[in-house]
């Protein structure tokens, strides 16, 4: 269907869980009205619920071609977008009341688990995962809107929900198995990640990739043997997609994690990664441990003074190098007028404290 | 296509809280095959790509960053994106040069909270005009009052203070906005002029570094982050730069997958340790006991750099052992008390070289156990400081080491065995260790493993301790360029520096005795300094919570109170004011003790009663702010253009420019400090008073101190941008780029580390093209150290340390701070805030639970019947605290872990995790009378401790739910 298709690898041996990457979609797009619990990237510690809570239980997306039942997130399992009683907690005298939440307390929110992780102590293990939209080549998504809302530019191959076509049906979020969409209950649309549509087009790297301060993420077309996505993905095979068994064909791939070497009973080390490749591999798939194998083995040729061009490239001594043609400064270019009115810039409402006149109360 | 619902009732089915498969989903067929879609959807969707063109609509950028202590992670330049007058969002410039082909660029730098401050910056917390306590502090009955109310009242009570008791009555604390740069030249220009106090806050913060001050005589030391690509073994041990390090973090992943092994030593599975070859896991306040069996090992496996040891440390030298004292050459032979004595190996008994380190014919021999004669006939003891050393070793074996520690045996070996072959081994410095009340103790063992090796000065090979560079021109802006001279400078402040300077001190073992000489009643010309942590604890009352000490430190020789006093009668240590001098007006620039001093439950008790005036400047409302009297409005980041220091790390000058103007009525710091200048100035014209004496006995003019602070007309209240050029202007080390190309570009590398005392400790050269490496004066041109014996000091022969057995590095058990309880609170900053700034923050508070947490593990939950998510009391001796629990597998069994910067109001029912760490003085800290053991800027100082603080934790509810009535008060506890 499309001509080119853009794509993403994810290195998750860089990644540190800051959710940069996070807050940088954030003040990009989901700033406006109804937005408030969206994070249409979010870095999750694996193993873990994820987000929303439990998504990988949700159902969806396609088996031996055939579309599966899936389950929609209600905002809850994405974590509200709480607000907080700042005039109660702050202006109000200390300890009348502690800064929190609004509404009930929290019992799950985006990025809950954070630093959890899994196994028995001292082999306690976990790693961050980073995920968006893979633009999928095969959108359930796509498949699943009855309005035709959904669909995939040919010129990038980024899936795009048409907000005016939108009428809140929401089977793209029963449908699609990651469970990256997201429903605004102010306007009535499902909304999700765009791909920087904007910056793509003026050969900008995403938000969350420029902004990445672990220097987490390739960015490229997927058909350019030039380029770091086919190198990683095709040549040197250490970057998978995440659970290829939904069958969407994901954009986005991930270079998966090494970890310490894990401690016998008694505590001594085993030369062993902690991180179990049975799960790995239930993220992964099977090429998950061939994957690790020839990363390790470009460390061992770097320790030994042989070249590697496989840490060369997850090194990237050159931060532009990393995406390929999406190299422009987004602050240098030209940017497209439209003819929609403005959107304002919300800032919260400020606290009003009266002024008393000359003098004051008295003390 | 349509399903067969409308909306409406669509929504109502949908709208069920949890999702369930019950509802109607993604129905096979319900669609078409993709093919037919494609042919059949309306594909002009330009317009949906037009609401995102028009989402991502700006008038301008400009250059800007943040100016906050984020201290390691310094500093970020952004492009500040506006739109109708507002800061629509910030992004990462990410045009840094790459240093040299060797190494990655440093792009983009950057982390979530600096992404966020376009939205922190307009949130309810700010203040947007001044405000004013009308009933008691903390019942948050706020008036608003103009800018001309507050600072006449302000300047009032100031003179009435100055005037009828003292200049030393009027107290700065300062927080993480100080900049060097005009904001707080501004701050710091007032208290020289007026002579009032301001707290060195670092050992009270907890980040004294202590052990290496102890054994450099500096604690200044840090290498370019580009560096670690030149080391084969980094080690991540006291620090946890995945969490604290964000913009810098990929130089270590990087380096990983260069072949650098990284090996990661702390008491929980840390989120650094995830990144590395080898986590060693190890009981909390053990660490001393790893690195010395390390050591050990070097010793006794014959890997000790002999040529390095016998120039650059003190192990050569000789101890009298009947009385434990360095053997001077006064005692050896006649001559100098302050010069010391080595053997070797033809002529003898020989005095070490003092000026300059280089050994020239004298072969030290290391291993010394024997007597001498000495003047005046007579024979004494000596062993050689090495000699000593291996003693004190000797009981470090691995399996002794693995029962101290409770790390197996192997993973020791293992550890050692890196620590020994590698080529150039490195650690990531953080602020972990100073936070044990044996911290200093800890980290000069570790220093043990860098200087036994001659690990130090070299590309990838050396140990970093505390991280901090500037520009040097601040202190002469806030001297009022009076003195251009530097030396002349000098002759102001204490005639005996110049003298010592002919006699062969080095230039940063001058400006070390500048630093020390601002603590004391000297001069006048000088910022006038004094002890936080001591202030905190005599003036404060924090000291009071260590009444029971002696339970908690088996060692202790005498009450912490008595030791104290023992140093402060003897003026090792000086304290302004004086004990028994109560403060009376207590500035907080942006300081926030209340949150961030242990014990601080003490200060509201005993310390606020004290005060006739608390002001905070600042821009948001802090744990501080809410016991203020007036709160004064500071402009935020990217509403004022000023520049801020740096690190070696990032040796680059960060510049901010101003975006949009201040919200409300909030002003540039710099402003502030001018215009209360100008209030005191013309209330003290009106009130007819014109000068006073000083506690220092000089003059102190109150009616010319607006032209005194404007150096007449020159600076005035508006000029904070040109405030901060001048302050370029002065330097030595960033003149050669002007503050104009400076404000555009948003950084400028440093060109060298300069002469502020804030730096030259750091002893190097800071090239183009490669990365900084600390020390190297001292390696390889072979200027002496700023220490007693003027090398590399692990004996330390002052009393107290002899009394206490901490003359050389060993381990003491860590103590239990606030009772025997069974769990352990330890911490680390966190990565949702530096310091207090964003734990108000929306965003950071949706991605990370909204309240505050304690962590513990699988284990320790289990046992206390606590789970995920609920309310809990930790108690101790000294106060308690209630709070949630996250539940993580990561935790180490007997830890818990509370991360930093919550501030108290984000606490329900009593208390704050300050309460229950009460941080007793360690009593060695309070040496002073000794050639380097004695306050400087920065240095020297007692440290606050709250890693050895020991708890239990008891369950009170599951989660608070409105419905539940399952939520016990904490009379309830299990």
């Amino acid at each position: 269907m499309s001509n080119r298709q853009v794509a993403m690898v994810i290195d998750l041996n860089k990644c540190i869980g800051c959710q940069t990457c996070t807050v940088a979609c954030k003040t990009s797009w989901t700033s406006g009205e109804g937005q408030e619990g969206m994070w249409w990237n979010q870095v999750n510690t694996a193993p873990g619920h994820g987000t929303p809570k439990d998504w990988e239980k949700m159902g969806g997306g396609f088996k031996g071609g055939e579309p599966q039942k899936g389950v929609r997130p209600a905002q809850g399992d994405f974590g509200e977008g709480f607000e907080l009683n700042y005039k109660e907690a702050l202006f109000s005298g200390a300890g009348n009341e502690a800064l929190k939440p609004i509404g009930e307390e929290p019992q799950w929110g985006t990025n809950w688990d954070e630093d959890v992780g899994a196994g028995d102590y001292p082999n306690s293990y976990f790693f961050y995962i980073p995920r968006i939209c893979n633009h999928c080549t095969k959108p359930a998504c796509m498949e699943a809107c009855p309005r035709g809302a959904i669909s995939k530019r040919e010129e990038d191959g980024i899936v795009v929900i048409d907000e005016n076509h939108c009428r809140g049906l929401r089977f793209c979020q029963s449908a699609c198995p990651y469970k990256e969409i997201y429903y605004n209950h102010v306007t009535g649309h499902a909304q999700k990640c765009v791909f920087c549509l904007p910056r793509i087009e003026q050969g900008v790297a995403t938000a969350c990739s420029r902004q990445c301060p672990g220097r987490v993420r390739f960015l490229g077309f997927l058909e350019d043997e030039d380029g770091p996505i086919h190198k990683l993905v095709n040549v040197h095979k250490v970057a998978l997609g995440l659970h290829p068994e939904y069958e969407t064909e994901p954009n986005v791939f991930y270079i998966p994690p090494l970890s310490p070497e894990k401690f016998d009973d008694d505590g001594n080390p085993t030369g062993e990664d902690r991180i179990p490749l049975a799960y790995l591999e239930s993220l992964f798939g099977p090429e998950v441990g061939p994957a690790l194998e020839r990363i390790k083995q470009g460390r061992a040729d770097k320790q030994a003074g042989r070249p590697s061009d496989l840490m060369d490239t997850l090194i990237s001594k050159n931060f532009l190098d990393l995406f390929g043609p999406f190299t422009n400064h987004p602050r240098e270019i030209e940017r497209i007028a439209t003819e929609l009115e403005r959107e304002p810039v919300i800032v919260p409402p400020s606290i009003e404290i009266a002024y008393r006149g000359p003098g004051g109360s008295s003390q | 296509m349509s399903s067969g619902l409308t909306r409406r009732n669509f929504l109502k089915a949908g709208a069920a809280v949890t999702a369930s498969l019950a509802l109607p989903d993604f129905i096979a067929g319900s669609g078409q095959s993709l093919t037919a879609l494609a042919g059949s959807r309306p594909r002009d969707y330009t317009k949906i790509v037009d609401i995102y063109r028009n989402k991502w609509t700006w008038d301008k950028t400009v250059r800007g960053t943040h100016l906050i202590n984020c201290w390691y992670q310094a500093h970020c330049a952004f492009d500040v994106y506006v739109r109708d007058g507002i800061v629509f969002r910030e992004e990462q410039a990410a045009d840094y040069p790459q240093l040299n082909e060797d190494v990655p660029d440093m792009n983009p730098r950057g982390c979530q909270k600096g992404c966020s401050f376009s939205k922190r910056m307009y949130e309810e917390s700010r203040i947007r005009y001044p405000l004013k306590q009308a009933g008691e502090r903390g019942s948050g009955k706020w008036e608003r009052v103009t800018w001309d109310e507050a600072l006449d009242d302000i300047a009032d009570k100031f003179i009435d203070v100055v005037t009828q008791e003292g200049t030393d009555r009027v107290i700065w604390d300062m927080g993480p906005d100080i900049n060097v740069g005009a904001a707080n030249a501004g701050q710091a220009r007032f208290a020289q002029l007026t002579h009032s106090i301001s707290l060195d806050s670092n050992s009270s913060n907890g980040d004294g570094h202590r052990g290496a001050f102890e054994t450099f005589g500096n604690i200044y030391m840090d290498r370019s982050i580009e560096d670690y690509f030149y080391s084969d073994v980094i080690l991540i041990w006291g620090s946890n730069p995945i969490v604290t390090s964000i913009p810098n973090a990929h130089f270590f992943t990087e380096a990983r997958y260069n072949g650098s092994q990284i090996v990661c030593i702390a008491p929980d599975y840390s989120p650094s340790a995830i990144k590395a070859d080898l986590w060693v896991p190890l009981a909390p306040g053990t660490d001393a006991a790893l690195a010395l069996a390390v050591a050990r090992e070097i010793v006794f496996g014959g890997h000790v750099n002999e040529s390095f040891v016998a120039e650059q440390t003190d192990l050569p030298l000789l101890v009298r052992t009947d009385t434990g004292k360095l053997l001077s050459e006064k005692d050896a032979k006649g001559g100098r008390t302050d010069r010391f004595t080595l053997m070797d190996k033809i002529r003898g008994p020989m005095t070490a070289p003092a000026k300059s380190l280089k050994l020239g014919t004298l072969e030290p021999v290391l291993d010394v156990d024997t007597t001498i004669d000495v003047l005046g006939g007579g024979k004494i003891p000596v062993r050689s400081v090495y000699s000593l050393l291996k003693d004190r070793l000797e009981p470090y074996t691995f399996e002794a080491v693995s029962k101290m520690t409770g790390t197996p045996v192997k993973v020791i070996q293992k550890f050692t065995d890196l620590c020994i072959r590698a080529k150039a081994l490195s650690n990531v410095s953080g602020s972990s260790m100073n936070k044990y009340f044996h911290g200093n103790l800890t980290e000069r063992a570790m220093i043990l493993i860098w200087a036994l090796q001659g690990q130090m000065g070299r590309p990838g090979s050396g140990y970093s301790a505390f991280a901090f560079l500037a520009n040097d021109g601040w202190e002469d802006y806030v001297s009022g360029f009076r003195n251009g001279d530097r030396m002349k400078f000098g002759t102001d402040i204490g005639l005996d520096l110049l003298t010592d300077l002919a006699a062969g001190d080095t230039a940063e073992m001058f400006f070390k005795k500048l630093g020390n000489n601002s603590f004391k009643d000297i001069g006048g010309n000088l910022p006038i300094w004094t002890s936080a942590a001591l202030f905190w604890q005599v003036h404060g009352g924090v000291m009071e919570l260590a009444e029971t000490a002696d339970q908690w430190l088996p060692d202790l020789k005498k009450p912490v109170r008595e030791a104290v006093k023992e140093s402060l009668d003897n003026k090792w240590l000086p304290l302004q004011p004086p004990a028994g001098t109560d403060p009376r007006i207590l500035f907080h620039y942006c300081s926030n003790p209340l949150r961030s001093v242990r014990g601080s439950q003490k200060l509201t008790e005993v310390l606020w009663p004290k005060l006739k005036l608390s002001v905070v400047v600042d821009f948001r409302m802090s744990s501080t702010a809410q016991f203020a009297d007036y709160i004064l409005p500071a402009a935020a980041w990217y509403e004022t253009t000023d520049h801020k220091w740096v690190t070696p790390l990032v040796p680059f000058n960060h510049v901010t420019n101003k975006a949009v103007e201040p919200l409300g009525e909030a002003k540039p710091d710099f402003w502030i400090f001018t215009m209360l200048t100008k209030h005191v100035q013309k209330r003290a014209r009106e009130r007819g008073i014109s000068s006073i004496v000083s506690h220092l006995g000089k003059t102190v003019r109150l009616d010319n101190l607006y032209e005194d602070m404007t150096m007449d007309g020159r600076f005035l209240e508006d000029d904070t941008d040109k405030a901060a050029g001048a302050i370029i202007d002065a330097s030595s080390n960033l003149s050669h780029v002007s503050w104009e190309e400076q404000k555009e570009k948003g950084y400028a590398r440093y060109n060298s580390i300069g002469i502020s005392p804030l730096a030259i400790g750091n002893a190097g050269k800071l090239e183009e093209g490669k990365p900084f490496i600390p020390l190297t004066y001292h390696v390889h041109d072979k200027l002496p150290y700023p220490t007693q014996s003027k090398r590399i000091q692990f004996y330390l022969d002052h009393d107290l340390y002899l009394e206490h057995d901490e003359q050389l590095p060993t381990y003491k058990k860590p103590p239990k701070i606030g009772g025997d309880y069974p769990l352990m609170m330890t911490g680390g900053h966190t990565r949702w805030s530096i310091h207090g700034v964003w734990r108000d923050n929306r965003l950071m508070n949706r991605l990370n639970r909204g309240q505050p947490y304690i962590m513990i593990g699988i284990k320790d939950s289990a046992d206390r019947g606590i789970a995920d998510g609920d309310w809990v009391r930790c108690h101790n001796d000294v106060g308690e605290f209630e709070v949630r629990v996250k539940v993580t597998h990561a935790m180490r069994p007997g830890q818990a872990f509370m991360y930093h910067a919550w501030e108290n109001y984000q606490f329900s029912g009593k208390g704050s995790p300050r309460e229950v760490s009460p941080s007793p003085i360690n009593p060695v800290e309070l040496a002073g009378d000794h050639a380097h053991l004695k306050v400087g800027m920065l240095e020297g100082q007692p440290n606050s401790f709250d890693r050895d603080t020991r708890i239990e934790i008891t369950r009170i509810s599951g989660p608070r739910v409105s419905s539940d009535t399952d939520t016990a008060s904490s009379n309830d506890a299990a």
